[in-house]
């Protein structure tokens, strides 16, 4: 066991290309004590049971911004959203629906795509690992990784509950990711909700998963219809935010012939989770369930503008490369800091997606 | 000289593997599932034609596509297939299904790509996991009475395996032959771009492919 810890990082992801590019420096800011006492300030700061209720909104805001600690994401994330998964399960509809039902529903169509997912998710972290790399049916037998059992459930029983959307790949890494985010084995000592079992585990994010798809704000299931529009819609809603906020750089790309369905598809389905490391990932979550997707909007573009002038050199082929390299590349703390600085208003998203909606033609839709 | 592959396939048949053995020589335990597009580059000598000699072979850079295989990912108007010099169909011996959608994939590019010869446009077959013979559940036969339907000419029929590396290198070989061709055909074949083998190529992203 010990030197499993050594060989991962605290997400259980093996060390790999991306530890060796963050800089030394930024690791050595986050000492012990001052993680601890961030701890201290989110246990003060969420109540078991009334949430972050009597909490100011500038102050709760300031410091999810600057990431929810790791302990303390299981509790805090869905106090985050607006619509949290308790207004899911109770709300018209869904109240008389048990996850264990959608769990026992009978086969779909979508259960071969999900069949081939669940194996290739997350394929270098222990709890995903599988002995089945053949492309074979994985067996789903004992001595399977118990996440991708769950992982399994998790999306057998969303295609059950949501039978026009079903099971749209990218959502492996999204159940994925809030598998390992909101798991009770890593949540912080200070937590004083009762302890749960893996099953529990599983239950929650499922609900997190159906209002993450469902919540006003964050909208997943316009982006998982069989007709993605909710995908083109963030594409062309980034491509329009980066002329905007990096003009230069937009039409350095424009003029190569890179548009952003070629490098960043993946970035929204799963909202930085497919191929970015888990702690960004868990970051740019942070920020989407408590303001939804311009947080989404402005990390994008601060991926590209964190590497200006580098990428105003790239010709087609170069810039490509270095966009497919972003995820192992990515200076965490100066991206999503800067994703902070750059300017947008909660009215230009709605303006660009509104934009969206008139320019294109009814039968794309 | 610039060759534009694009390779289309169902989900899990191997895409993204066959790349990784062409590209890098490996096959890894740890695929991810492709979401949206990914693309690659290789450098790599060819002839034009096949009984060409080191003399005739071209220096090309294969700009290759992967796709994801789910069927919804195309409703994200696919605009990198336009340009396209040729297109890999792959399928799974294993997985009957994923052989009789290479129609659909087939129709799928040329709508999307819209060549201008939709007739003598350029395909190569690939039916992949052949280490796995003993689940087979795709003849040979049936996969090349497929391909003699579908073309004009010969369409390629190849038979791989990504994680034993068989034929992977002979089928993007072929496939770059046959955009070499469709290029020179279409005239855009720009002579300052070719460079003769002067030396033995080296390097991991060059190779001697034809
Ligand atoms: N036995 C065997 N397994 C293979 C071979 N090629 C790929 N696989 C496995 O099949 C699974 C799917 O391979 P991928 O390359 O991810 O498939 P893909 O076509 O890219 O799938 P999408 O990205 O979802 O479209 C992986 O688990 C691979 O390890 C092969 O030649 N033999
Ligand atoms: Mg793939």
């Amino acid at each position: 066991m010990s030197t499993k810890a050594a060989e991962t990082d605290a997400w259980g992801f093996p060390q790999g290309a991306w530890h060796a590019t963050q800089p030394a420096a930024r690791f050595q800011q986050t000492t012990e004590e001052k993680d601890a006492d961030r701890d201290l300030k989110w246990a003060r700061m969420l109540h078991p049971t009334k949430g972050f209720s009597g909490v100011p909104t500038a102050v709760l805001k300031r410091r999810w911004r600057k990431g929810v600690p790791r302990g303390w994401r299981r509790a805090a994330w869905p106090e985050l959203m607006d619509h949290g998964p308790a207004e899911f399960k109770t709300a018209a509809g869904l109240r008389q629906i048990t996850y264990q039902s959608l769990v026992n529903s009978p086969p779909s169509s979508y259960d071969e795509v999900i069949e081939k997912d669940v194996v290739r998710t997350f394929p270098r972290h222990a709890r995903f690992a599988t002995a089945v790399a053949d492309g074979g049916r994985s067996a789903g037998g004992d001595d399977e990784a118990a996440a991708i059992s769950s992982l399994r459930r998790i999306l057998r029983a969303y295609a059950a509950l949501d039978k026009e959307c079903g099971y749209c790949q990218g959502m492996n890494y999204v159940a994925g990711l809030l598998l390992l985010a909101c798991d009770s084995a890593s949540r912080s000592p200070n937590d004083p909700s009762a302890s749960s079992d893996a099953a529990d585990d599983e239950e929650r994010c499922f609900w997190l998963l159906v209002a993450t798809a469902r919540g006003p704000r964050t909208r997943l299931r316009d982006l998982y219809l069989p007709s993605m529009v909710g995908c083109r819609r963030a594409l062309y809603a980034y491509e329009a935010f980066l002329r905007k906020l990096r003009p230069k750089l937009a039409a350095h790309l424009e003029r190569e012939n890179v548009q952003p369905a070629m490098y960043a598809t993946h970035w929204f389905v799963t909202v930085f989770a497919a191929q970015f490391p888990a702690p960004f990932a868990a970051r740019a979550w942070d920020r989407f369930l408590a303001e939804g997707w311009k947080p989404v909007y402005q990390i994008g573009v601060a991926l590209l503008a964190a590497r200006e002038r580098e990428l105003l050199a790239l010709d087609f082929e170069g810039l490509m490369g270095a966009l497919r390299r972003l995820p192992e590349t990515v200076d965490v703390e100066r991206t999503l800091g800067l994703a902070l600085r750059l300017r947008l208003k909660t009215s230009d998203v709605r303006d660009v997606e509104k934009r969206f909606g008139d320019d294109v033609k009814p039968q794309d839709l | 000289m610039l060759l534009k592959v694009v390779i289309l396939g169902d989900s899990g048949v191997g895409k993204t593997a066959l790349l990784n053995q062409f590209v890098n020589n490996r096959f890894s335990t740890s695929y991810k599932a492709t979401i949206g597009a990914d693309f690659l580059t290789k450098e790599a000598f060819c002839g034009a034609n096949a009984r060409s000699v080191a003399i005739d072979e071209t220096l090309v850079t294969l700009q290759i596509w992967d796709t994801a295989g789910q069927e919804r990912f195309q409703s994200l108007g696919v605009g990198f297939y336009r340009g396209a010099d040729v297109c890999i169909l792959v399928y799974d011996i294993t997985q009957p299904k994923s052989f009789e959608n290479l129609d659909t994939w087939r129709i799928e590019f040329l709508t999307q790509a819209s060549p201008s010869d939709t007739q003598n446009f350029p395909f190569v077959v690939i039916a992949n996991k052949l280490d796995r013979e003993n689940d087979r559940r795709v003849a040979t036969q049936r996969a090349q009475t497929w391909c003699a339907k579908n073309s004009t000419s010969i369409l390629p029929f190849f038979e791989t395996s990504a994680k034993a590396a068989t034929e992977v290198e002979a089928a993007f070989r072929k496939a770059a032959q046959l955009a070499l061709s469709q290029g020179t055909m279409q005239a855009d074949f720009i002579p300052e771009t070719i460079s003769f083998r002067g030396s033995p190529a080296n390097g991991d992203s060059k190779s001697s492919c034809c």
